[in-house]
């Protein structure tokens, strides 16, 4: 891996493509989880290899390759809902050649509906998004900081009064 | 492990299953090749004093237009255009046979380049020393990066190949940048993924000529614009060589990509007659969106060349209420286009409503009315139908939960729309 990051740092395309697909679906299923469609997400991941590519010899510690990457998808998707919060879109379509197994996976994620995924919705949207970054993403805490902008221990205790809350939500539903 | 840890674990374990499409790289591949391959500030520092120098002498250079070799590139016609084998029939190009062995008993040899303002194609074999059948993961031992030479450092943007049907040669082209016409030599750098997981760089260098590189026919200016539902496309300009010709402009239009390809309704003609299409391509840059569309190359005769928009991506504003039936199937029509709704059910989570329309059309800002209006959460279970009408999609929307169910509403539709507007390029 340090001997892609450091091509890629020289400017070698190929060796950066070669580092984001390793990790492909990581990056996807990352993109996915903000934007909720296969088009938007994928328009993210190519709008964060451009600005991976222009900032990489900013990128101090080769071994922090995936999580800054993973701080400009997120951004770059954030950026773009902000962008679409405007416009109402409704549907999703697929690129045409692999269209078929696309809608497999969406069948695979949208049959599953997850109890947790309802219960995220009733939290504020800064603990959930903590919580789905740690659990869903494996992203460390200082990932998340970067991906939040706040410190650390603002990190932390989203997600443990998340947690909290979450907890309180499941066993006030079991009785009421 | 407390409840809401299972629960988490189990959403971790949903997430994980879902995989990237299978065009991932390709696509990055493609983005990446849109923006400028990087360099280092210290070169472009020495580049930008010398490129003073060098713009006096510009002027001298002249290519010598479509010379005869002797030599000829030959044996590419399967990973060419028809127009393209006839140039090198006619012995265009610039022949090279460079070869160099690497790794387990590889040989690759630069055959020739073919070089104009529109692309550059280099064109390669790789074989076994000893003429054997190739590795299964033959593709994987020659990936080629990129072209060095002076003042020349263009990425390969694409390779064509082809295998024969013994397995033992692979002709190819890779299509790049035009080199500099002061290069005497190019390096070709390109990756070799070694079957333990190793990764190779190998170099080859090899003589270029540049006045064997083909002229440019002739460059137009276009500059007009065509009207569309959501906004404009600019036509700005025509380059056109022996080997294709290449329109470029910008697109200012909201919904450009809410239908597949857009430009796929936009032909150039000569004299009538409609040229392929080789490639088109979209960019988001400062300026918008600007695009480019390869044709193959006007034929010598052609007098008359013209553009047409046959059709573009459309919008209609529709604010369309429909009462939802209680038998189904049933159709309705939006503006022209035909709705049909396969059923409505209640799942666990949702409302689910499963709809058919044409492939390219896609609705927008749809709302369901019952004891309150929700909103569509997403679009799931998406596939396509051949049939007499054409392509038709079939997809499911799912809503969330409401009571006593009344209608639907949608606020708008893209789709392909027709225009058939023409541009007069040369008359």
């Amino acid at each position: 891996m340090h001997r892609l990051v450091k091509k890629a740092k020289r400017g070698n395309k190929r060796a950066l493509v070669k580092l984001i697909n390793e990790e492909r679906d990581a990056f996807y299923r990352l993109a996915f989880s903000y934007m909720k469609n296969e088009q938007d997400a994928m328009d993210a991941l190519e709008n964060m290899i451009v600005q991976v590519y222009q900032h990489i010899d900013q990128l101090r510690q080769e071994e922090l390759f995936y999580s800054w990457s993973k701080t400009i998808l997120v951004n770059e998707c954030k950026r773009e809902l902000k962008k679409s919060s405007r416009e109402i879109l409704v549907e999703s379509f697929d690129t045409p050649p692999f269209k078929h197994m696309h809608s497999k996976n969406e069948i695979d994620h949208a049959d599953q509906q997850m109890e947790i995924e309802r219960l995220l919705s009733k939290i504020s949207r800064p603990q959930a998004d903590a919580i789905r970054l740690k659990y869903f993403h494996d992203l460390d805490l200082a990932t998340i900081a970067d991906i939040e902008h706040v410190p650390v221990g603002t990190v932390k205790s989203r997600i443990s009064t998340g947690l909290k809350k979450l907890r309180s939500l499941e066993g006030g539903e079991k009785h009421g | 492990m407390d409840k809401i840890e299972q629960l988490l674990e189990e959403g971790k374990e949903i997430y994980q299953k879902q995989k990237a499409p299978r065009d991932t790289e390709f696509r990055l591949t493609r983005k990446l090749n849109e923006i400028p391959t990087r360099k280092n500030r210290k070169r472009m520092f020495q580049l930008a004093s010398v490129i003073a120098v060098l713009f006096l002498s510009f002027v001298l250079i002249q290519y010598p237009a479509l010379a005869y070799f002797g030599k000829k590139i030959v044996g590419f016609d399967e990973v060419v255009t028809n127009t393209i084998a006839d140039l090198q029939d006619q012995g265009l190009g610039q022949p090279i046979g460079e070869t160099y062995t690497f790794s387990d008993g590889y040989v690759l040899t630069i055959n020739g380049i073919l070089s104009d303002e529109n692309q550059t194609q280099i064109y390669y074999t790789l074989e076994k020393e000893d003429g054997s059948k190739l590795d299964n993961e033959w593709y994987e031992v020659f990936m080629p990066q990129d072209i060095k030479g002076f003042f020349t450092n263009n990425y390969i943007k694409s390779v064509v190949s082809d295998i024969n049907a013994d397995e033992t040669v692979v002709k190819g082209a890779m299509v790049t940048e035009q080199p500099n016409p002061f290069a005497k030599k190019l390096t070709l750098t390109f990756d070799e993924e070694t079957f333990n997981g190793n990764w190779n760089s190998h170099e080859v260098t090899f003589p270029y000529d540049a006045n064997k590189a083909l002229a440019t026919s002739f460059k137009s200016n276009i500059n007009k614009e065509i009207e569309v539902s959501r906004g404009t496309i600019t036509f700005e300009g025509m380059i056109a060589t022996p080997s294709s010709t290449v329109i470029s402009g910008s697109a200012d239009v909201r919904n450009l990509s809410r239908v597949e390809n857009p430009f796929q309704g936009v032909h150039l003609l000569a004299d009538g007659e409609k040229l392929d299409i080789l490639s088109m391509g979209t960019s988001t840059g400062i300026f918008g969106q600007s695009f480019e569309l390869k044709f193959d190359a006007l034929p010598e005769s052609a007098e008359n060349i013209t553009l047409s928009v046959e059709s573009f991506v459309g919008y209609k504003e529709l604010n369309q209420q429909v009462a939802l039936p209680n038998r189904f199937p049933e159709e309705f029509t939006l503006d022209g286009h035909q709705l049909k709704l396969l059923s409505i059910e209640e799942t666990e989570e949702y409302i689910e409503m499963r709809i058919q329309t044409e492939e390219d059309v896609l609705l927008e800002d749809v709302t369901l009315k019952g004891k309150e209006e929700v909103e569509l959460v997403t679009t799931v279970r998406q596939t396509y139908e051949e049939t007499s009408d054409g392509i038709m999609k079939d997809r499911t929307l799912q809503f969330p939960k409401v009571s006593s169910l009344e209608s639907m509403h949608i606020g708008g539709v893209h789709y392909r729309k027709s225009y058939n507007k023409v541009i007069e390029v040369l008359k």
